[in-house]
């Protein structure tokens, strides 16, 4: 008798750790989960802060045509410009700005080159001016278009490091035919 | 005896085993990247004082003089410091390698870094002179150590108000690794 239940028991924890391996197997976070970024979201106005970057949206929206300081800006696509504040907090840093709408990704543009932000950041001492991205037209088209993320980091590929997202609803910002860009400059605390 | 203690007594060795093999999994996956991370930053800092020689490797480094030009004062406003701001000026001697030929350019890496409540802060040195505060007869462009005679150079750190407060200059060079000079 007392061996038979000896195997019952022995068959009844088996089969509940066999259950407990496959719900762990079934739940466990993929790679990408696992070294993916700590991130925080960013709305217009407030300041927030990543790992070594902090970042305060003013404005967005879009234009056909960007200038400054004598650079103009031409493109058969859109302009999606955003404005704001970024700093680093604890290094040098060159900020990897981005867009993705649905599973495209877009890189803020370097066409401006110093006329907008992207370039290094001295801790302590953040910049303030705005990101441009070329978009095709079709990319403001279609439900994704209405919560496309800017993401601020400090990586393009951001591994176990902060990020700081903000979603846009790019249907919805105001369209302008030409936009001046605000020029980029330094930001004295 | 009771049956778990039965049990554990028969599985003894299993049990410490698992344990060992643990440990040793533990140690084998995090070890290689802790001391690598440990080999490849500033890690071991060495404090030289102000007019004492630093050695990395065959280099010297003598810290000769290091003054912050404050924004926000008659000196800076003078010198035209941006407000808000305050340029770290350090003059540095470095006598590179005396056994280097022309074919062993070594560079080296100059930062001043200071506390902060975020953590500890780091700026890279400008290329050019920010302010009007007088240039040196003679400075050299970059940190080199692999050979020629010792050398003299100003180094510029724009950092915010206040922020260079118990600062130092940090040289590293790639081959010394994790040892690093603190120059204060």
């Amino acid at each position: 008798m007392s061996r038979r239940r000896t195997g019952l028991t022995a068959i009844l924890l088996t089969g509940v750790l066999l259950a407990v391996a496959f719900t762990l197997r079934l739940t466990q976070p993929s790679d990408e989960e696992l070294q993916g970024p700590f991130v925080t979201f960013a709305r217009f106005g407030e300041q927030v802060e990543g790992r070594n970057l902090t970042w305060i949206a003013e404005d967005a929206y879009l234009a056909d045509r960007v200038t400054a300081l004598g650079w103009s800006g031409e493109t058969d696509g859109v302009w999606l410009v955003v404005t704001g504040t970024i700093g680093s907090k604890l290094g040098v840093t060159s900020p990897d700005v981005s867009l993705r709408i649905g599973d495209r990704r877009y890189m803020a543009s370097d066409r401006p080159d110093a006329a907008a932000l992207g370039g290094s950041l001295r801790a302590g001492l953040p910049q303030s001016g705005a990101f441009v991205f070329e978009l095709p037209r079709s990319a403001l088209e279609g439900p994704d278009a209405r919560s496309a993320t800017a993401r601020f980091a400090t990586g393009f590929r951001v591994r176990l490091d902060s990020a700081i997202d903000m979603v846009l609803d790019l249907t919805a910002l105001e369209h302008r035919s030409t936009a001046a860009l605000p020029p980029p400059g330094e930001v004295i605390p | 005896m009771t049956g778990f203690r039965r049990w554990l007594r028969a599985n003894l060795w299993a049990l410490v085993a698992v344990a060992a093999l643990g440990t040793a999994s533990a140690v084998y996956a995090f070890g290689f990247d802790w001391r690598d991370y440990q080999e490849r930053n500033p890690t071991q800092p060495i404090e030289i004082a102000r007019g004492d020689t630093g050695e990395l490797g065959a280099a010297r480094f003598v810290i000769d003089d290091v003054i912050v030009l404050e924004g926000d004062s008659a000196d800076g406003r003078r010198y035209g410091v941006t407000a808000g701001t305050d340029v770290v000026v350090a003059d540095l001697r470095i006598t590179p390698d005396p056994e280097g030929g022309e074919d062993d350019y070594a560079f080296c890496d100059v930062v001043y870094r200071a506390p902060s409540p975020d953590g500890e802060r780091e700026w890279w040195p400008q290329t050019t002179n920010p302010t009007s505060y007088p240039d040196p007869g003679e400075s050299a462009f970059g940190c080199q150590v692999g050979f020629g005679p010792e050398y003299r150079i100003r180094m510029y750190f724009t950092v915010p108000a206040g922020a260079a407060e118990g600062g130092y200059v940090q040289v590293t060079t790639p081959e010394e690794l994790p040892r690093a000079l603190r120059l204060r």
